[in-house]
């Protein structure tokens, strides 16, 4: 599989950085910076919707892939995705969201345009959700890099955690390097809460979040929370999909969704409680949407939820 | 003296594995050039970033390029930092308490001290001591240490709009334990506001190190 990659800033040089040196070096055949300075003219972002084409950057490379990825790229700047994947033959792309500010204008004609060549689309929110794909150059990346899953093996003696394989990494390496971390740590909430917060949230850490944290559009606490869960999962400790269903069963079977996620959702961007499991709402929503697919829960009407 | 222009040092603060700010500090330093003054330039890139992350700048920045040039103004810093006069530009001894001593630190549940980190260099550079007692700082702490260190000024700070109430609570504590009356509160960081700080109470607030040194000068009675 040959990678094109269109970037922006320091959230696409991280994500380049960490997928060449995972093994992925060779795989990627062109790299473009894509920043408003690009677009010939001094046109405006704005100017861009009628006729993208007119203002392609013209030290666009040649080059010729199968995935496109878009890092860290202005959501305006969007437009230029079609044309770009059509000129490299991609047939697919992923656009990463995970900033507001990288949300593309227009996406609806961005899906349209690339759905009439035949290039599929994905948008992951943040990048570090993707997993499964029904489009098999996107499944492959997915394999190697999304949401993450790690292996753990449990000492019996000491009950602290003997080795952690990281068996799909977050694009920006936090998986990994937390991965590294987590050997020899007590297997206990506390010590790998701190881990995980401290290689995920922490800006002074080489592979820190660089998602928007804002609590009105909290992604980066969405994705330190699919870390921390994975982390969880794979260390055999109630994660908080186990939370939310003993949060309906507490409730006698049935209960309001706002009142489970008040009771599951910390208020505080750090997790805490034995009855927080996330900090972020759209986790909440997120993991009961997989609860419902996995035929856990169900709707009981009315704002309500129950076991199913 | 090394040439940069504002675009170089955008670029300088936005690069990811911060080897440029190294170098760019290094440099300047070996040809004599003032610590203050290269602070000074790094800061100018970083209000650039800053007003383009809240959408006033002319190019929009991201959660991300925010991160990373506050991460490489602090790798600036602790080259800087050594370099700093112990006498403060004005001429007053910053040993002891200076001009006064500023209790600093960043609210419960934001770990963000860019913005403090500046302001401790800029209350140093004239004249006041500082301590920092870092992120995450629980109220219990900022009592205790005012209660211990009797500063003259507490100054609270925070990045996050949902950390905005542990502001309060700080204020709160010192107020339970009758410490409030003998230390002047200026509060600041991206998510405070002027209206905010007076619905806690707050004595003052800094919109940016420079408006906040002006603040903290008044209160010595040194004006501005």
């Amino acid at each position: 599989m040959k990678i094109g990659i269109l970037y922006a800033g320091p959230f696409g040089e991280q994500m380049i950085n960490h997928i060449s040196l995972s093994g992925f070096a060779d795989r990627i055949v062109a790299v473009y910076e894509l920043t408003p300075e690009k677009i010939p003219g001094g046109a405006r972002p704005e100017d861009l919707w009628e006729n993208p084409a007119e203002f392609m950057p013209v030290d666009l490379p040649q080059a010729s892939c199968d995935l496109l990825l878009v890092l860290g790229v202005q959501g305006a700047l969007g437009v230029f995705v079609p044309e770009i994947a059509r000129r490299w033959g991609a047939r697919a792309v992923v656009f990463a969201v995970d900033d507001r500010g990288m949300v593309p204008d227009a996406r609806r004609s961005i899906e349209e345009d690339l759905g009439a060549a035949g290039i599929h689309v994905e948008f992951p929110e943040p990048f570090c959700i993707l997993s499964g794909s029904g489009n098999e150059l996107v499944r492959a990346f997915a394999e190697r890099f999304g949401r993450p899953v790690f292996r753990a093996a449990i000492d019996p003696d000491s009950h602290r955690i003997a080795r952690v394989t990281v068996v799909r990494d977050t694009p920006c390496g936090t998986a990994s390097a937390a991965a590294a971390k987590l050997e020899g740590l007590p297997c206990e909430p506390g010590p790998i809460l701190k881990c995980c917060y401290e290689e995920h949230h922490n800006e002074e850490a080489e592979h820190c979040c660089l998602a928007e944290m804002d609590p009105l559009y909290p992604v980066m606490q969405e994705a330190g929370d699919l870390l921390k869960d994975a982390v969880f999962t794979a260390c055999g400790m109630p994660t908080t999909k186990d939370l939310i269903i003993r949060g309906i069963a507490a409730a006698g079977g049935e209960i309001a969704v706002d009142a489970l996620k008040e009771r599951v959702v910390s208020p505080q961007a750090r997790w805490e409680g034995p009855e927080k499991g996330c900090t972020a709402g759209r986790t909440f929503d997120l993991y009961l949407a997989e609860l419902v697919g996995e035929g856990k829960v169900e709707s009981a009407g009315k704002g309500k939820v129950r076991i199913r | 003296m090394p040439m940069t222009d504002g675009k170089e040092i955008l670029s300088i603060l936005l690069d990811f594995k911060g080897e440029r700010i190294r170098e760019f500090c290094r440099e300047r330093i070996e040809v004599g050039m003032k610590p203050h003054a290269i602070f000074g330039e790094l800061s100018a890139g970083l209000e650039v970033i800053g007003k383009g992350f809240e959408g006033t700048g002319e190019t929009r920045y991201f959660t991300s390029d925010l991160i990373v040039s506050g991460r490489n103004m602090k790798r600036a810093l602790a080259i800087l930092k050594p370099h700093f006069s112990p006498r403060g530009e004005n001429g007053f001894q910053t040993s002891g308490r200076g001009r006064g001593l500023v209790l600093l630190g960043t609210v419960k549940g934001d770990v963000h001290d860019i913005g403090k980190m500046i302001f401790v260099v800029t209350l140093e550079s004239n004249g006041f001591s500082c301590i920092d007692l870092g992120v995450d700082v629980d109220k219990e702490v900022f009592a205790d240490r005012v209660a211990r260190d009797e500063p003259d000024i507490l100054s609270l700070s925070a990045l996050l709009s949902s950390t905005l109430p542990a502001m309060g609570e700080v204020l709160h504590e010192l107020e339970r334990r009758s410490l409030r009356q003998g230390v002047k509160v200026i509060v600041g960081g991206h998510a405070v506001t002027e209206e905010f700080a007076r619905e806690i109470g707050a004595d003052a607030y800094g919109r940016d190190a420079v408006d906040g040194l002006k603040k903290c000068l008044s209160f010595v009675g040194a004006g501005s």
